[in-house]
Parts: C-alpha cells; sequence; structure tokens
C-alpha cells in the first residue's frame, strides 16, 4: 500500500514543488542561526539538500523537474521585476554613468575573458568553458546565455551560486586590502547574486538586504544593458517607512541609548539608530573596515 | 497581486517578442526587464495598466525577496555533472576563485579611475 502510495506520489508534480518550498524555507532557518558563514548559504543548502535526497532515492532529475518547474518559470517574471528598482535608482545611474558603464565594459571583458581562458588551460571541454562563461551574471540571465551558448543551464545555475559565495567571501577583506573607500565603486563591483550571498553575513546586514533588493551588477555581454545598481546606494541602509516606524516602536531606539553600560552594546543600539535613520552606520572601533 | 503578475508576465511576453525579432542574442526577460524601466519612466499616471502601481511593484519585491528559491531547480541540475566535479572538482574551484578576484580588482580600480579622472571626486 505504502509502495503504491510513493509511486503515485513520485510521479506527480505535487510532491517536488512541495518539496523543494520546504526544503527552503528550513535551509533559510538554519542559515539565520549561523548569520556570520556565508557557506550556510540557503541556496547551496536546498541544492545539497534535495540533491542528497535525489540521489538517495534514486529519482532521476527530469522527474523532480516536472515539479520544480513551475518555480524554475518564476525567473522570467522575477528577471522582469528587477527593472522596477532599476528604475527607483535612476538618478543614482545617472550622476555615476561614465565610470560605472566603464566598470562594467571591463568587468565584462574580465569576468568571461579570466573564465574562458582559466578554464582552457585546464582543458575543459568546450560546452563546460560554455556553461562557466557567463557565471558572474545572476543565475537568471546566465542560464538562459548558457543554453544560447549550447552550455549547460543547470551547470551553469550551480557555478553561478558557488560564484556568488566565493564573492561574498573575497571581497570585503579584498576591497580593505586595496584600501578602496568609496561605497559605490565598491558595490559597483558587486553582482547582485552576491548580495544574496551576503545576506546572511550579520544582523545588521539582514536588515539592510532584506530590505533593498537590488539588481544584478556586472559583468555579462547582454547583461550590460541590464545591469543595475542598487549597489550603487551610496548609503544602501534604506530602511522602508514602515519598517521604520516599526521599528523604533519595538525598540524605542531613541530614548534607550542612555540606558547602555557596555560599551559594544552603546554601539550596537548606535548602528541600530543609524540604520533606522538610514544613514551610513558608524564603524565599530573594534572592526577592521567597513563591511560589504 | 494579480495585476502584479499579469503585468510582469506581460512585459515579460513582449521582450520575449522582442527578443525574438532582434535574432535572439539577448534573453527575452531581460528585454522585459529594460521595458519596464522605460515604461515606468514614461508614465506617471496611477492605472492598474501603470508599472508603477501597487500591486506590481508588491508583487515584484515578494518574487524579488525570495529570489534565491527561484535557482534551486536548475542548481539540483548539478546531480546530472556528478562526475565532472568528482574529476575536476579542484580546477573548477580555481576558475571560479582566480577569475572572481581578477573581475573584481579589475573592476573596481576601473570605477575609480574613471571617477577620478572625470573629477568625480571634486577637485581635492
Amino acid at each position: 500500500m505504502t509502495d503504491g502510495l510513493w509511486v503515485y506520489l513520485a510521479a506527480s508534480p505535487l510532491l517536488w514543488l512541495a518539496g523543494t518550498l520546504v526544503v527552503w524555507i528550513a535551509a533559510s532557518s538554519v542559515a539565520k542561526f549561523r548569520p556570520g558563514n556565508p557557506f550556510l548559504n540557503p541556496i547551496m543548502l536546498t541544492i545539497a539538500a534535495i540533491a542528497g535526497i535525489l540521489c538517495a532515492t534514486g529519482i532521476d532529475y527530469g522527474t523532480y523537474f516536472e515539479g520544480a518547474q513551475f518555480i524554475h518559470f518564476l525567473l522570467g517574471p522575477a528577471t522582469v521585476a528587477l527593472g522596477i528598482p532599476l528604475y527607483e535608482k535612476l538618478s543614482l545611474v545617472k550622476s555615476n554613468l561614465v565610470p560605472m558603464l566603464s566598470a562594467l565594459v571591463v568587468g565584462c571583458l574580465a569576468a568571461v575573458g579570466s573564465t574562458v581562458f582559466l578554464s582552457e588551460l585546464f582543458g575543459f571541454a568546450p560546452a563546460i568553458v560554455a556553461s562557466l562563461a557567463p557565471k558572474s551574471t545572476t543565475a537568471a540571465v546566465a542560464m538562459a546565455i548558457s543554453s544560447g551558448l549550447k552550455g549547460d543551464p543547470a551547470l551553469t545555475a550551480a557555478v553561478v551560486v558557488f560564484t556568488g559565495i566565493c564573492g561574498a567571501v573575497v571581497v570585503t577583506p579584498m576591497m580593505n586590502a586595496m584600501r578602496i573607500k568609496d561605497f559605490s565603486a565598491r558595490r559597483t563591483c558587486v553582482p547582485w547574486d552576491w548580495h544574496r550571498a551576503c545576506l546572511l553575513r550579520g544582523s545588521r546586514r539582514r536588515i539592510v538586504f532584506r530590505n533593498s533588493y537590488g539588481t544584478e551588477c556586472n559583468s555579462n555581454i547582454s547583461c550590460c544593458t541590464s545591469v543595475s545598481v542598487s549597489q550603487l546606494d551610496s548609503e544602501h541602509l534604506h530602511v522602508d517607512a514602515e519598517r521604520r516606524q516599526a521599528h523604533k516602536r519595538d525598540q524605542g531606539a531613541g530614548c534607550r541609548l542612555s540606558q547602555w553600560k557596555s560599551e559594544p552594546g552603546k554601539h550596537r543600539a548606535r548602528t541600530r539608530l543609524d540604520a533606522i535613520n538610514g544613514q551610513q552606520p558608524r564603524r565599530r572601533p573594534y572592526r577592521r573596515g567597513p563591511v560589504d | 497581486m494579480l495585476n502584479g503578475l499579469a503585468i510582469l508576465f506581460t512585459f515579460q511576453l513582449a521582450g520575449e517578442i522582442v527578443a525574438y525579432l532582434l535574432g535572439g542574442w539577448v534573453p527575452g526577460p531581460v528585454v522585459g526587464m529594460a521595458m519596464i524601466a522605460v515604461a515606468l519612466t514614461l508614465t506617471r499616471s496611477t492605472s492598474f495598466l501603470n508599472p508603477a502601481h501597487e500591486g506590481t511593484v508588491s508583487t515584484s519585491k515578494t518574487i524579488l525577496a525570495n529570489l534565491g528559491i527561484l535557482f534551486v531547480p536548475a542548481g539540483v541540475g548539478i546531480i546530472q555533472h556528478l562526475d565532472l566535479i568528482r574529476d575536476r572538482g579542484f580546477a573548477l574551484l580555481a576558475v571560479v576563485v582566480l577569475s572572481t578576484v581578477a573581475t573584481l580588482t579589475l573592476t573596481v580600480w576601473t570605477f575609480i579611475l574613471v571617477k577620478r579622472l572625470s573629477g568625480g571626486y571634486g577637485n581635492d
């Protein structure tokens, strides 16, 4: 009887559609436990968990995708939806247009060029090189490009996610080592996906990125047009209005500042206040440099 | 919600049509993204057909806030490439890390150099 039920469910799209959603929610809450760890990325956790389940049960990818395709399909509208933040940040784009466009062109060439060069160097097959080439774009766009180049979108998606994690790990130490202080410059070179990966890098960042949904940036041929720029937002701390109020109400942030006894605690309260006021948070005295 | 979805799907459809007419070298959704940004700059009314309508904005925010899950179905496709990872995993890792570092360095310095040359930092 249970065997029959299993066969019946495994054949319907509902099982894997529901499964993906549930695993995603679980992975997101697991990732929240360790906000400082970019390797605990919910995308990676979900992929690993589902891939593990599929391998263990011997279900092939085609069967899984029949259910998951409904989620996959939303990549299209999601890409279109990126046009809205692009429009909202248009004035910032305009004021930094020339440096941004040149950085984008160079970034495109560098990303695609270095990837193709390195993967040729390591002797990968042409189809794999084509799948790796668009890895610095956001996954939605990269997958479209990869299939256009006769690559494998599945491999591209995985590599894009991993590039994002890698970028999130290296960007802050690198930028600090190079002593880059201009945040619009720092943000321009960080593609959108990396922001997703950055998302779990600390409570302050969580406040930021839950509210700032930007668009991707940087480095791809056709993506040059789509590029964008929430990153250029120099203060990059926009907590929207109602959240700001709710936050103030919850925290009583303004009046409680004097109650903090310890220095780090006081600083946390100040940082929160800065975030609420939409200002650049002041640097912690014991931090090496700003965080991206 | 429904208005928002209708607008997003319609722009994607329009983008796909334009992309097809252009010969398919640019993805349809990317064209749709450009079109929705242009449409927003052109229209300012609040009719439900306007992309700036509240429904569209809230729908977009919901989708974009959960963008990560959309990559999962494609990412799971990696199980078709397990042998590649087993055989060439380290080479793959090297490609990703090295090209990421190279891209970052070049991009940030181009931005700063061009901004400095065009006087973006003022005269000090």
